[in-house]
């Protein structure tokens, strides 16, 4: 009901940003952030607008937030859910305003948007040309042309109104099926067909591949290892009680896992059964956001605090030692190395 | 594991390589198979569990077990006795000459499970007629391996959860009921009075006086005014301008003025006093820290309202009284702004309420006003609508309440979500407390998504989707006139439905804050 209207507004705004953006009232911000770094995405509350990025550069403790708004003059939008660094270009996708903005992650300045979508949430990219979009509301995944900014067709996954997050094994990309759903998708990258799929427990999200070839899968209470090549599920680890697998990572060699059930656990993708202790003990927080830094191995967890105010994200060392704290936007729920 | 064994094949690669002709056989190192899957072990609190791993090449070999820095056995199995609820993090290390294997495993502490009993009883037990039947249903956790027995005056009378009472004969009866499982057993006992129905004389429909005030629990405040319907102080205040004119001629007005140090906020938090609810007592979104007096309560809820945070009112009835340090005037229009955190199809209306400080004491004990809003005097709406809050007797477990139209349910225990222990004010002391209010008609809704839905009212009420201004003009008294109120001193508000949403948990009003709006218009 509001959608169609979010993505038209966000259509006229860009028609219209070349012509008034010198006369707005937002002064534009001159960033030139070259370097490596660290991009937090803001969520913000659903329907209120107000999704933002935040950027760090580790190790000097220093967290500019807004810098979407400050460089650009305009607001992120609404639910930013994934950012993802090709070909020297940020992508920042934003849920719920049905947009997908490419920016210069040293001036952080919109290079780019591509509309037309309905409800995105994540991008994977296949080539220069191609990558591929899935969505929480329609039953195809989008094929984008990513330096064009533009669609240029779809996927139908009929039955599957909400495809989620995406990882690639030569010529294959697995996709989860997450709301209300119970499957992985696997599509032929060249041929851009759905060639098989695999039946997992409620609501599969989270999805990783590893230095072996293994897909880890997050699916509610339990953990898949599936192999790539066969598509076989070669060995599940179910959690006990109420636990829930949420967020997925792997450090920059892939033969490390960590996972949230509550508290932030870590394991060798080569172990046969779930840690018994955790990485990081979280006892009532809620863990929003996990990432671990490809190169230094330092950890990141996003706290959400009460989803109103500023959330915090927390540092630690490779071996979990706390190091900084952070304040970020609201609802800090993913984060993308540059 | 397979680095040692790698070592101890090239050392002996190196050793004997040369020795070629001869036979040789090495021995391995030891190799450690829990006897749990997963490495986890569950115990409850107090017993003892006995972790036996299998261990192959142990022939010689040392066994460790360590805790932390501890070694709490050399055996070969490990007899743990468990203490509190926790998780203990244990390494077992096997060595022999050739070579040490190690597991990490972990030992969840479980805390017992005994069998609670919660029901609702009124302080002085129960009264029924002769002959009728009152059934005693109580919520029991952990009922299910259970065993139940109730007795009337000692006699067992029944080993079922439920249980109806009837008795032909006038008195009083003792009724108990004890559960038992192995964990441990839990046991109530109360009251029943069989007594004749006292024939209401006609013409006497209108019981007893009615106190609008609440029953406030720690709020003694001596001399509260018996109030009336109507203030004979009030007559004709609409046609002055309190803001130029002094005080009325006949009664004394202590009517306070804007100045140029006045606060568009609220001043001072008189009242809180929440019902049981999700947020109540809970550390992490809530923001308590264990709050154990009303005074406490009160300074915890200014000091989130200062640092533009939220507090909770709980379930029905919940309140928050607050006064600001200069009148706020009726102009007609709006003159209150309170915010919550409604947005679409999220509504927890609260009504509000105002006070004019009559006696000039600065204390609101003079007469609560509703405004009214949009469902005023319809026939979903109750007034005088109140409910009792029974303090559950273990942690853990969900709120009672009992309400004056015979219905009763529970304020649900959420763990998932808000794993206090106890969502009943940590601050009440009695074990039961009644809040009076006006209860609205619930809305909510499971939607076909299977997401719940707290639709808006159309208007008047705080924490309500797009309402957030209120007028003075809207005061009425409990007969439904206009209370005609020149200003006022004082605002309450208070919960005004009684409902759960699954597992987001009962309907409660939620505040941000509060601000005279006449000086929102002229900033």
């Amino acid at each position: 009901m509001i959608k169609p209207f979010s993505i038209t507004a966000w259509v006229c705004l860009f028609l219209c940003l070349p012509a008034c953006m010198k006369y707005g009232p937002s002064a534009e911000e001159e960033f030139d952030v070259s370097g490596k770094g660290l991009f937090i995405i803001n969520e913000g509350n659903f329907m209120y607008g107000n999704a933002s990025l935040s950027y760090y550069v580790p190790g000097t403790g220093k967290t500019e937030n807004e810098v979407f708004l400050r460089a650009n003059g305009i607001n992120l939008g609404d639910v930013a859910q994934s950012m993802q660094l090709y070909d020297g270009k940020g992508y920042i996708v934003v849920n719920n305003s049905g947009v997908i903005f490419v920016i210069d992650p040293v001036t952080f300045k919109v290079t780019g948007t591509i509309t037309g979508l309905i409800s995105p949430r994540y991008i994977h990219f296949i080539s220069k040309n191609k990558a591929y979009v899935t969505d929480l509301y329609a039953e195809k995944i989008t094929v984008i042309d990513p330096l064009a900014c533009r669609i240029t067709g779809n996927i139908p996954v009929k039955g599957h109104p909400s495809t989620e997050q995406m990882v690639r094994y030569g010529n294959k990309v697995f996709v989860s099926c997450w709301s209300y759903d119970n499957m992985i998708l696997v599509i032929n990258s060249e041929t851009d067909q759905l060639t098989d799929s695999i039946l997992v427990a409620s609501q599969p999200s989270a999805l990783q591949i590893d230095c072996n070839g293994k897909i880890w899968c997050a699916s509610a209470g339990t953990l898949y290892r599936i192999n790539a090549s066969s598509h076989e599920i070669e060995k599940t680890f179910p959690l006990s009680g109420d636990g829930l697998f949420s967020r997925l990572c792997l450090n920059g060699a892939r033969d490390t896992l960590y996972y949230v059930n509550k508290s932030v656990w870590r394991m060798d993708v080569s172990a046969d059964r779930l840690p018994v202790k955790p990485f990081i003990e979280y006892d009532r927080e809620l863990v929003y956001g996990l990432a671990v830094d490809p190169v230094t191995s330092q950890v990141y967890t996003a706290d959400a605090v009460d989803y109103v105010q500023q959330g915090v994200v927390y540092r630690f060392s490779p071996q979990a030692v706390p190091i900084d704290t952070l304040r970020t936007g609201i609802n800090p729920g993913a984060f993308c190395f540059k | 594991m397979k680095k040692s064994l790698l070592y101890l094949t090239l050392t002996v690669l190196i050793l004997f390589g040369c020795n070629t002709g001869r036979e040789i056989t090495i021995p391995p190192a030891p190799q450690i198979e829990l006897d749990s899957e997963t490495g986890v072990y569950t115990v409850k609190a107090g017993k003892t569990i006995c972790i036996t791993p299998i261990v192959t090449y142990a022939e010689d070999a040392l066994y460790t077990w360590t805790v932390g820095n501890n070694i709490v056995s050399r055996e070969k199995e490990l007899n743990f006795t468990a203490g509190q609820p926790g998780s203990v993090y244990v390494t077992l290390k096997v060595t022999n000459e050739h070579g040490t294997d190690s597991e990490d495993l972990r030992i969840d502490v479980l805390a017992l499970a005994p069998p609670v009993i919660s029901l609702a009883v009124p302080d002085s037990g129960f009264s029924i007629a002769p002959d009728s039947l009152l059934i005693l249903k109580p919520l029991i956790s952990n009922s299910k391996k259970a065993t139940c027995l109730w007795k009337v005056d000692s006699v067992a009378v029944a080993n079922t959860l439920e249980y109806v009472f009837s008795s032909a004969v006038l008195g009083t009866f003792s009724v108990a009921l004890e559960c038992e499982n192995e964990d441990g057993k839990d046991g109530i006992s109360f009251s029943i009075s069989v007594i004749r129905p006292i024939v209401d004389e006609p013409g006497e429909e209108d019981p007893g006086e009615e106190n609008p005030d609440d029953d406030e629990p720690g709020d003694d405040e001596p001399g509260d005014d018996e109030p009336g319907d109507d203030n004979p102080g009030d007559e004709d205040p609409g046609t002055e301008d309190p803001g130029n004119d002094g005080p009325g001629d006949e009664q004394p007005d202590y009517f306070r003025p804007v100045t140029s140090s006045s606060r568009t906020e609220w001043d001072i938090i008189h009242l809180y006093l929440p019902a049981p609810g999700q947020f109540i007592n809970e550390t992490v979104t809530g923001g308590f820290q264990g709050e154990n007096t009303q005074e406490k309560a009160n300074l915890y809820a200014a000091n989130r309202l200062r640092s533009g945070l939220f507090i909770s009112l709980g379930g029905f009835g919940g309140s928050l009284v607050l006064g600001f340090d200069h009148s706020i005037v009726n102009d007609g229009s709006y003159n209150l702004e309170i915010k919550g955190n409604a947005h679409k199809n999220s509504s927890e209306p609260g009504i509000v309420w105002v006070m004019r400080d009559e006696n000039g004491n600065g204390k609101p004990d003079d007469t609560w006003y509703e405004l009214k809003g949009s469902e005023y005097g319809k026939t979903g709406t109750i007034s005088c609508y109140e409910v009792t809050y029974y303090r559950p007797r273990a942690a853990g477990q969900p709120v009672q309440w009992t309400d004056n139209a015979g219905k009763s349910g529970t304020i649900d225990y959420l763990g998932s979500f808000h794993n206090q222990d106890t969502y009943y004010p940590l601050w009440i002391t009695s074990d039961s407390y009644t809040l009076e209010g006006t209860g609205l008609e619930a809305r909510n809704y499971l939607s076909t998504t299977n997401t719940w839905i707290n639709p808006a009212y159309e208007w008047g009420y705080a924490d309500n989707h797009n309402s957030a201004l209120f007028r003075i003009s809207d005061a009425v008294t409990r007969s439904g006139e206009s209370a005609n109120l020149p200003y006022i001193d004082f605002v309450k508000i208070q919960t005004g439905v009684n409902a759960k949403s699954g597992w987001i948990g009962e309907l409660s009003t939620e505040i941000c804050s509060v601000k005279d709006y006449n000086m929102v218009k002229t900033e």
